[in-house]
């Protein structure tokens, strides 16, 4: 009964030899104290080594002419080609999240898309306050001027109390960003703005303009 | 199959393009090998031409090579070289090639030939076409599962890798290939 399984496990053994392993000085132990008993492993086995004797016949030659020197060529090309396309700073921006930090670019556009869209859904949600009774959330920061003034000073930066009416707020803002000093930051301020909500919430006006909101 | 340094590849991730050379001496003999026996060129393409592609290409995505448990640079080197080969195959196969085109193409220049003589040399070279037709008439995951794990040792796991399947499967296109091999070789009254 032992015997199937373990010329089984012997014809196995056989078959898991690669090219170097199949040789007939290699076959020792098990397997060939097994085949010198077993006709059908003894078979097996001889099968295998005619196998392995014609693959052996195909030898390679040597290739035709110096690879190493040629790659190393066309790499010193590619390297020059690539130098003088320096990627722009997208492209090493991309570089950079894919080969440094192993984030796809894929996973990171829709992220900008998104801060996008919520910048410029901001702005026109400023610009579309019904009235100065809008006001974005504010910090509990006594502030001295009039509740109607359109300020928009460096201090915002932590977003104070900011009053916005329609058009005069479009304008503080606009001129805000306008000043050459503020520019990167000035988008810092427009994605901190909290989202805008009344101050007054029984009034009627209030609630039909934040249920209008299409935000 | 010896493995180059870990510090050679990360000076070569670095860019330091000298690093690259070892690499190149380190591989160019089996990634040769392997691309000659898998007759994958179509006509106007040296495998030489392919060899070069494809170190070129490992090169060019160096960076995305990790190091992992489970997984070796060869093995990485060896799954561009078998995706370049197939696409080459596929080429092969559009330009309306015979798949086996071995005369006069993958068995001249046979190493070895000056020490046999004039019958030995034409018996050696009737034996290395016909290995070379054989191994070139096997369906493609057979036959490059059979190169790799006959002429490049490689373990079925690295094969599993290089042809994207599981290691069960890379052992069962092995066996498969060497039942088609036998069946041919028997037909051809070459072995028993």
């Amino acid at each position: 009964m032992d015997k199937p399984l373990k010329c089984e496990q012997i014809q196995q053994t056989i078959d898991e030899m690669s090219g170097s392993q199949l040789q007939e000085a290699q076959i020792q132990g098990p397997v060939h104290e097994h085949v010198q008993v077993c006709p059908a492993c003894r078979n097996h086995l001889a099968d295998a080594l005619a196998l392995a004797d014609h693959l052996d016949q195909w030898e390679v030659p040597q290739a035709g002419r110096n690879i190493a020197a040629s790659v190393m060529a066309q790499i010193a090309q590619w390297e020059r080609r690539r130098a003088r396309h320096t990627p722009g700073p997208w492209g090493q921006v991309t570089a950079l999240l894919r080969y440094r930090l192993q984030i796809p670019v894929a996973a990171v556009v829709p992220v900008l898309v998104a801060l996008t869209v919520s910048v410029v859904l901001n702005i026109s949600r400023v610009e579309r306050s019904p009235s100065p009774q809008y006001a974005m959330q504010p910090q509990p920061t006594p502030s001295t001027r009039g509740a109607d003034s359109p300020v928009l000073d460096r201090q915002v930066m932590q977003p104070k109390v900011v009053y916005v009416g329609r058009t005069q707020d479009s304008q503080a803002i606009r001129s805000f960003l306008a000043r050459p000093e503020l520019s990167p930051s000035a988008l810092i301020v427009i994605l901190g703005t909290p989202p805008i909500v009344p101050l007054e919430p029984e009034s009627k006006t209030a609630n039909a303009a934040v249920n209008n909101s299409p935000l | 199959m010896q493995e180059i340094p870990q510090e050679t590849i990360e000076r070569c991730q670095d860019g330091d393009a000298g690093a690259f050379a070892a690499v190149v001496e380190r591989y160019e003999r089996p990634l040769w090998a392997y691309v000659y026996r898998l007759q994958c060129t179509p006509v106007g393409l040296e495998p030489e031409d392919a060899v070069q592609e494809i170190f070129l290409k490992a090169y060019q995505h160096i960076q995305s090579f990790q190091w992992r448990p489970n997984s070796s640079f060869s093995t990485w080197l060896f799954t561009i070289a078998h995706n370049h080969c197939i696409s080459l195959i596929r080429r092969r196969q559009v330009e309306g090639n015979r798949l086996v085109d071995t005369d006069e193409t993958y068995t001249t220049n046979l190493v070895d030939h000056r020490r046999r003589g004039p019958a030995e040399e034409v018996s050696h070279r009737e034996a290395a076409q016909l290995a070379a037709d054989a191994v070139g008439s096997l369906p493609e995951p057979m036959r490059s599962a059979l190169v790799l794990r006959y002429y490049q040792d490689m373990d079925y796991a690295a094969i599993g890798q290089v042809l994207d399947c599981d290691e069960g499967t890379a052992r069962s296109r092995v066996a498969r290939a060497k039942k088609a091999l036998a069946r041919l070789l028997q037909g051809q009254g070459k072995i028993d």
